[in-house]
């Protein structure tokens, strides 16, 4: 499969302090490769890197398996930080402007691309009375233009309500399942990020802890049983014979974590009763995506 | 870099202060000439002071460039707003992550720039004219007709007023911020020549030197009218320097 972005050993030093170390990541074509995290952990400054705003300290990048940055960064479409328009002018003019900087030959991708994002009928109202939402759209309509094969999303969710969220959303999974447009996206809010991506990629002091599927993310915050009993280790025996399970691990002297049964509660609780284990509580313990990212900055939730 | 200049020029002409300084560029020009005019008329009209006017200059084509050049600073302010406009509400980062050279994306903002003083000058120059014809019109023989040094007059001002636009797109790319760097352009061309008397005086003071830094600037760069190929060769200095710097410093520094 073609790799859309490879960046080999990217640092970025800003005098004496390491913004971003020696980034390795890997985004192959049709990914929603979700970026994720804290303000101040490099997301902003390795995107400004990509897209050519700022350049490494050290590193190389490639897009399309080319080195030739500027050749390729046409096939991209970048909102960094928030959509970037001129605001006396209407969502048209903009989107003119857009068109003429893309040097596209068709005029009707303007109004094709406005319709898209649901647009097509602001008539001549400045950009500046937009509501934030309306903003939004506009500036992913300005990344689709050119269209691109690659967009390149810095928090395209901020300041949006629940249903500005949602309709985000839904067009980026259109955008993704229908035109096959590779996403990078990056967002604070990891509980929407966990419904649109494919890929993660966990970055924190500048260094790229991880990069995972969402395959392996379901492996890895998979979700388990939390049974409190009289007898740990004549539970975990029944556990073995009985349920013919080995996916369970000791907590405490009085805990067992149960990694399977998740949806049969009963049949562990049967079991464990049948022979004569008290069970003080029985419950469902789950683990998302937010869990998962603050097991590996190494942070709690509440934080 | 034709894209480029194809949506600057867009831009430029949607820009509210593009029709906001032309219109004040014709309202000076309109009042420079009306009073010029008004005191060749009041001369006219008293015959006791038709000698004074017999000793200055009566024709059209040798007083334009100097009405024209009034606009400069009116140039110089569009050429900072237009540039920093771009950094104001972020849309260099829409033309920088597609891949353009810095090196096209700063040249198409000083011939953008370049366009609008090549209009307000037609403008600053048509409004004389009309002026001229109505306030005086036949009262002072040959007064349009043609002068061979108008365009010798014309391209020293067009090359001092691109070396101003020079230090504005210079200062707005540095500072980045429409406030600080439009105070210190007009600063630059207001205070040039009262800096230059005061750095002349010192020398002569201290050092007991007549040389004078006044052809060195972009003020006076034509004071010594027998010394036009230097005054040409400092302009065009000044123009090649300031682009230079203000080219690299784009290229090495971050966009936020």
């Amino acid at each position: 499969m073609e790799t859309v972005l490879k960046t080999n050993n990217v640092t970025k030093k800003f005098s004496k302090k390491t913004a971003v170390s020696a980034v390795n990541m890997n985004i192959k074509k049709g990914d929603i490769y979700g970026f994720i995290g804290r303000n101040g952990a490099g997301k902003t400054t390795l995107i400004k890197m990509l897209v050519g705003l700022s350049s490494p300290t050290s590193g190389t990048i490639e897009l399309f398996e080319n080195k030739n940055l500027n050749k390729e960064r046409h096939r991209i479409g970048t909102v960094i930080e928030a959509p970037a328009f001129i605001p006396h002018l209407s969502a048209k003019q903009n989107m003119i402007i857009q068109w003429k900087l893309l040097g596209s030959k068709d005029k009707s991708i303007i109004e094709e691309t406005l319709k898209l994002v649901g647009l097509d009928n602001v008539g001549k109202k400045k950009v500046k009375k937009f509501s934030l939402g309306m903003k939004q759209r506009l500036g992913i309509a300005m990344t689709l233009m050119g269209k691109p094969d690659f967009l390149i999303l810095d928090e395209p969710t901020n300041g949006l309500d629940p249903e500005g969220i949602i309709e985000i959303r839904h067009m980026l999974k259109k955008l993704n399942q229908e035109k096959g447009i590779t996403i990078l996206i990056s967002s604070h809010i990891l509980s929407e990020l966990s419904k649109l991506a494919t890929r993660y990629g966990i970055i924190n002091e500048g260094v790229l802890i991880e990069e995972f599927t969402e395959k392996e993310l379901v492996k890895r915050c998979q979700s388990s049983l939390i049974v409190k009993v009289d007898n740990v280790s004549r539970a975990c025996e029944i556990l073995k014979n009985d349920l013919a399970t080995d996916k369970f691990s000791v907590l405490n002297e009085n805990t067992v974590e149960i990694f399977d049964f998740v949806n049969n509660p009963g049949d562990v609780t049967k079991a464990l009763s049948k022979n004569d284990i008290s069970v003080d509580s029985i419950s469902t313990k789950s683990v998302d995506l937010e869990d998962y990212f603050m097991k590996v900055i190494g942070g709690s939730k509440n934080d | 870099m034709i894209r480029i200049l194809s949506t600057d020029f867009y831009k430029a002409f949607r820009t509210p202060s593009f029709w906001i300084i032309s219109i004040v560029n014709i309202f000076c020009s309109l009042l420079l000439s009306i009073s010029m005019f008004w005191i060749f008329n009041v001369f006219l009209e008293n015959p006791d002071l038709e000698e004074v006017l017999a000793g200055s200059t009566q024709n059209f084509f040798q007083l334009a460039p100097g009405i024209i050049s009034s606009c400069t600073f009116l140039i110089g302010i569009f050429a900072s707003m237009f540039t920093v406009s771009d950094f104001n509400y972020g849309t260099i980062k829409n033309i920088a992550s597609k891949g353009y050279r810095r090196e096209y994306i700063y040249a198409s903002k000083f011939i953008t720039v370049l366009a609008f003083a090549i209009i307000n000058l037609l403008l600053s120059f048509i409004t004389s004219f009309i002026t001229a014809q109505i306030m005086i019109n036949n009262k002072i023989p040959d007064f349009f007709k043609f002068n061979n040094d108008f365009f010798a007059e014309i391209s020293k001002y067009s090359l001092q007023l691109l070396a101003y636009v020079s230090v504005a797109i210079l200062l707005a790319m540095l500072i980045r911020s429409l406030g600080a760097s439009l105070a210190v352009f007009l600063a630059f061309v207001f205070l040039e020549g009262s800096a230059t008397q005061l750095i002349n005086k010192l020398i002569h003071d201290l050092f007991k030197s007549d040389f004078s830094i006044t052809p060195y600037t972009i003020g006076g760069a034509f004071s010594v009218s027998a010394q036009t190929t230097q005054g040409i060769i400092v302009l065009v200095i000044y123009i090649v320097l300031t682009t230079a710097v203000g080219i690299y410093t784009f290229k090495m520094r971050d966009i936020n």
